[in-house]
């Protein structure tokens, strides 16, 4: 999903604009009949359950018999639950893989490929962006295969003598969340690389030349002109990629169900198991409303960021 | 100043290694669907195989038929929902006047970085309060919902850019709000909404986690469900599982070579711009 870059303190004062009693008398009422569909979607099947999430992240109930009121005690229970806190921090280890891995590999590359526009620019874009629109469940059966014991992966490494390398990549208690990552790597990067790509060919071509005119070499013009260039790419890609990483369920789902043991158990996939499995819908839902907490800090952190920049 | 051979080798050469890392495991499934035969070991041959056997097969057992049939069905439904919905309220964010748009968008906007897992627990229940739980139409709903956050972002900004001089025009000539909508901002608005179609089409076919638990009845699982599903059935049958993902891929493969320009387009502009 792509996000907004226009961000916050600008919000204060246009979220009063229209109030005021001028626009009152020439408001067009007419408005709200053409957002009426569009809101009243959102609000019942977005904003209702998502308020009633918060409701619920309070009770100790089932499913079924009537609930109880526990106060905070399901917020407590994720910080206390060794596994549920663990799947933040496996959450924060996606990120590396989905979000960080691809931007430096997409700079770097961004780096080596010299402005100029490359033949055929369309059809590697289309190729590189596949993985982005190929389904995730499609993803997760094409990298089980890759991963499986005799895989391509495998029958790579014994071929080039690294043999002694080879295991059970899906299956082993240290390497499977990797795994998974470099699954998130290989969606991701894509998507990172064709928007630093096309951030990078924006940037005005004088620039560079001004910058050789004063001697500076490949490594100064990508620290001086291309990197700050792709200041609001790079905030994209990193609200997309992190939003991505945190919400990884699909290929958990596909995978690994989490497994082995809890390796790979991350906050998505615990929303899921404790709700529909154990029932314990309270605590589901806290864990659903934790996860939402931690994207809104995220992107209202970055959105600073962006802010910061243009003044 | 015109790039020196060596710095084209270095380009072309980088960008061969990455089609070989994109390329490499979706052909290597591909091929795997091509061959006969039942069993976990999946190893390429050369020359392939290419044989149907293992297509027709994992075609009737896993009920594909169905599985497309559902998924065209939701998909396209949600995709229309979401468009028309979407261009109603960008038209009213984009062009008029009135108290409290802002605070309005901005809850929008909230929609667009919420997780569903934040809300898709309580959201069972409330489906099966309203008996739409396990239905087309809650699927249909619940999805639009979660799409038109951005359809709402996109199509007001398309409409923001019409110059005002054009619909003040309109207006003079005493159109009424509908026939500036219908006759002079939507022909412009055609490349926008081919982006918002194919985005919004992609993003409710490969939904997984609403239709997981949304729906639960055979003859109403989407495709990706299905697959999903498929997956637990023949853990242990490779040829089978790259057989039913080609088949769940081609509809997908289909509308990006046909919409990859509008795809791009729409997901570049409406992520940097705005």
């Amino acid at each position: 999903m792509t996000v907004s870059l226009r961000s916050a303190p600008s919000r204060g004062r246009s979220l009063l604009r229209g109030i005021g009693p001028r626009s009152f008398a020439e408001a067009q009422w007419t408005a709200y009949l053409y957002l009426l569909p569009a809101l009243l979607l959102f609000l019942a099947f977005v904003i209702y359950p998502m308020m009633q999430g918060a409701w619920i992240s309070f009770l100790d109930w089932n499913g079924f018999s009537p609930p109880t009121w526990v106060g905070l005690d399901n917020y407590v229970e994720i910080l206390r639950d060794g596994n549920l806190r663990a799947g933040f921090v496996r959450s924060v280890i996606l990120i590396l893989f989905y979000s960080l891995l691809p931007i430096a590999l997409g700079l770097l590359i961004t780096a080596i490929l010299s402005s100029r526009p490359i033949r055929g620019a369309s059809w590697f874009r289309g190729i590189l962006f596949l993985p982005q629109v190929l389904p995730i469940v499609v993803v997760g059966i094409v990298w089980r295969w890759m991963y499986a014991p005799d895989g391509p992966i495998n029958a790579g490494l014994t071929s080039i003598g690294l043999g002694g390398l080879a295991t059970g990549w899906l299956g082993d208690f240290t390497l499977a969340l990797p795994a998974v990552g470099m699954v998130g790597t290989w969606v991701s990067f894509g998507f990172v690389m064709v928007l630093l790509l096309t951030g990078a060919q924006a940037i005005p071509s004088d620039l560079y030349d001004a910058a050789r005119v004063d001697g500076a070499g490949r490594v100064q013009e990508f620290f001086a002109i291309t990197l700050p260039g792709l200041h609001n790419q790079l905030v994209v890609a990193l609200i997309v990629t992190i939003i991505t990483a945190l919400r990884a369920f699909g290929l958990i789902y596909t995978m690994t169900s989490g497994g082995p043991g809890y390796e790979t158990t991350v906050p998505a996939w615990n929303v899921y198991t404790t709700t529909f499995r154990y029932h314990q819908v309270g605590l589901g839902a806290a864990l659903g409303i934790t996860l939402a907490v931690l994207i809104f800090v995220i992107v209202f952190a970055l959105g600073r960021l962006v802010e910061r920049e243009r003044r | 100043m015109r790039a020196s051979p060596r710095e084209i080798a270095v380009n072309y050469t980088v960008l061969a290694i990455l089609v070989v890392i994109v390329l490499y495991p979706m052909l290597g499934v591909l091929g795997l669907a091509f061959q006969s035969g039942v069993g976990r070991t999946g190893q390429l041959t050369f020359p392939p195989e290419l044989t149907l056997d293992t297509l027709s097969r994992t075609w009737d057992e896993g009920r594909f038929d169905l599985a497309l049939r559902s998924s065209a069905v939701v998909a396209t439904s949600a995709t229309v929902v979401t468009a028309v919905v979407s261009i109603l309220a960008g038209y009213a964010f984009g062009v008029m006047r009135f108290p409290l748009s802002s605070a309005l968008f901005y809850l929008i906007l909230v929609g667009m970085i919420v997780p569903l897992e934040s809300y898709v627990v309580p959201l069972y229940y409330e489906m099966r309060d309203l008996s739409l739980l396990d239905t087309w139409p809650g699927l249909v709903l619940a999805l639009s919902a979660s799409l038109l956050p951005f359809g709402v972002f996109w199509m007001r900004a398309q409409f923001k850019g019409t110059p005002k001089a054009l619909i003040e025009a309109a207006q003079i000539d005493g159109a009424n709000s509908w026939s500036v909508l219908r006759h002079v901002l939507l022909p412009l608005a055609r490349p926008a909404i081919a982006s918002l179609l194919v985005l919004t089409f992609l993003w409710a076919w490969n939904d997984f986690l609403l239709t997981l638990i949304l729906v639960s009845s055979n003859e109403l699982r989407t495709a990706q469900l299905q697959l999903g599903l498929f997956i637990g059935v023949r853990t242990s049958d490779t040829r089978a599982l790259a057989a039913a993902a080609l088949i769940v891929s081609i509809p997908v493969l289909l509308v990006y070579v046909v919409g990859q320009r509008s795809l791009i387009r729409g997901i570049f502009e409406g992520g940097v711009k705005e």
